[in-house]
């Protein structure tokens, strides 16, 4: 029971990890990237998760700097990216 | 795919220093020359400190490999996106899709030189896309992709002349003078240069090396006391050659390190014992890959006939440089995987126009399927030996990997405390490790 358990919070954090990191994708594509994606959906997504990576190891960095180590602000970090995911990927489509 | 995730047995350096790595930073606070400690701790990847940001409550080390993880799912997603959902296919990225599926099945093998590599993939991919479909990319954004690939695994360096083809045909795109003055550009510039900042700054609170590999960007201890001895790092450098290029396993014929490194001396070595056992299996397994779909699609293929000299042909003569640097410097599959396929892939599109019409896709729904159902087959077996083996790779905290168990949860001051010193200067306190 405890390992389905664990395998099931393992496949969630995943899936968890992968929206949080294009979530901070987002607004790093905007500046860096001047096209609409329209018919690109899945190219696009490439980019928010590449370079939702890049910005999230920079902030890891920076942790790391200011000597900042606590499971907890990890914890805050993935929702702040998730939020942003969500934020733009549902609350928007729901505007239209 | 997730199944791929679920290992218990990691690469051979992961638990040398890798994972030691995380373990002190996560474990200490700011401390310079970390590389004084471990010469390997002079090579963590940058990636390094985002695999920390995955360490959470109750869980702890359990979930390190997510990211690399996740490098290579978003690859394959990208890919079957494209094939599965596209009336076009694109033969490139078709065989790219089986290729990576079938050859990459295990996340244990990875290290940190395969998802360097997969990144630089990625900037084949995104280039190849944009080119195809007329999409106006920014120079910059390939070589922040590459920088980050730089930062990760430093062997990324023999892509270079493939990037300067890169960066040199979007600079094309976006006419060069307007693209260098451009307002644009210098607000796009700010992300790389905090990351081209932050990579050295790793660096350079590392080791003392602005970038390690140039001895001339090294500061000596009198200027920076936590500077690392360089003769180290060169005799490590020497260490990492000679074994890529076979010295290790000619059972000593030739004793002389230095005479061995001459090329009529490490070739015929190499050639038998590394490129015939890893990089030939791996060729034909890419050939194997691209000639089954050429077949199966043989009705629909346009051949390029006339070829003049164009930027194909400049392409393919860089991909040609990566692979002479590579072979020439460290000719290790890990570390120049990532040329050969760009230089097969790029051969096969001079020949031949890769995007064809598929009206039935029953055919390529079925490979995807199958190379599928081989990646899941396979990891189901791993795991399997892997539950049955009894050494320290045992799985024995599934679904999680067993490295885990090694980490030591003791502040980084308990562990050195004799070793640390305290350089104090206005008030500001640098802890650092000197090499004395």
């Amino acid at each position: 029971m405890v390992i389905l358990l664990n395998t099931l919070f393992f496949l969630l954090f995943v899936i968890i990890s992968q929206f949080s990191i294009m979530g901070y994708g987002i607004p790093i594509k905007k500046i860096l990237i001047n096209h609409k994606f329209i018919n690109h959906k899945h190219y696009e997504m490439l980019f928010e998760f590449i370079l939702g990576l890049i910005f999230l190891n920079l902030i890891g960095f920076i942790l790391f700097f200011s000597s900042i180590s606590n499971p907890f602000i990890n914890i805050i970090f993935f929702f702040f990216g998730f939020f942003f995911f969500y934020k733009n990927y549902f609350l928007e489509k729901k505007k239209f | 795919m997730f199944i791929g995730i679920l290992i218990s047995k990691t690469h051979e350096d992961y638990l040398a220093y890798h994972f030691d790595y995380i373990d002190l930073i996560y474990n200490s606070d700011f401390v310079a020359g970390l590389g004084n400690l471990e010469i390997g701790y002079n090579y963590t990847p940058f990636i390094a400190y985002l695999q920390k940001i995955f360490i959470i409550p109750h869980y702890n080390f359990k979930l390190l490999h997510i990211p690399i993880f996740l490098i290579f799912l978003n690859i394959c997603f990208f890919l079957i996106s494209d094939v599965f959902f596209k009336k076009n296919i694109n033969l490139i990225f078709f065989i790219l899709l089986l290729f990576i599926i079938l050859k990459f099945t295990r996340l244990s093998e990875f290290g940190y030189d395969y998802p360097a590599g997969l990144l630089l993939l990625v900037i084949f991919i995104i280039f190849d896309y944009s080119i195809k479909n007329n999409i106006k990319l920014s120079p910059i954004l390939f070589l922040i992709i590459y920088l980050y690939s730089v930062s990760i695994k430093i062997t990324s360096l023999f892509f270079l002349p493939i990037i300067f083809f890169i960066v040199l045909k979007s600079m094309n795109n976006e006419k060069k003078m307007k693209f260098l003055i451009n307002k644009t550009t210098y607000k796009r510039s700010i992300f790389f240069v905090c990351l081209l900042t932050f990579f050295i700054l790793d660096n350079f609170f590392k080791s003392g090396c602005l970038m390690i590999i140039f001895k001339a960007s090294c500061f000596n201890a009198e200027m920076i006391p936590w500077a690392v001895d360089y003769n180290k790092i060169s005799d490590y450098g020497l260490h990492v050659n000679l074994w890529a290029k076979g010295f290790y396993h000619q059972n000593y014929k030739i004793s002389d390190p230095f005479i061995y490194l001459s090329f009529s001396n490490w070739f015929p070595i190499w050639l038998k014992e590394h490129f015939f056992y890893k990089v030939f299996e791996f060729n034909l397994l890419l050939i194997f890959v691209s000639l089954i779909i050429l077949i199966l699609y043989k009705n629909q293929l346009n051949f390029n006939l006339n070829n003049k000299f164009n930027h194909k042909i400049f392409f393919i003569f860089c991909s040609l440089i990566s692979i002479f640097i590579w072979i020439s410097n460290l000719p290790q599959l890990r570390f120049g995987f990532y040329n050969i396929i760009c230089f097969y892939l790029l051969l096969i599109q001079l020949f031949i126009k890769t995007e064809i019409k598929v009206e039935k896709k029953k055919l390529v729904n079925f490979l995807i399927i199958f190379s599928l159902l081989f990646y899941f087959s396979s990891n189901l077996l791993r795991i399997k030996k892997e539950l049955e083996r009894n050494d320290r790779y045992k799985f024995v905290n599934f679904p999680f990997e067993s490295g885990t168990n090694y980490a030591v949860d003791k502040s980084f001051e308990e562990r050195y405390k004799d070793t640390l010193k305290f350089q104090q200067k206005e008030k500001k306190i640098i802890l650092y490790l000197s090499n004395k």
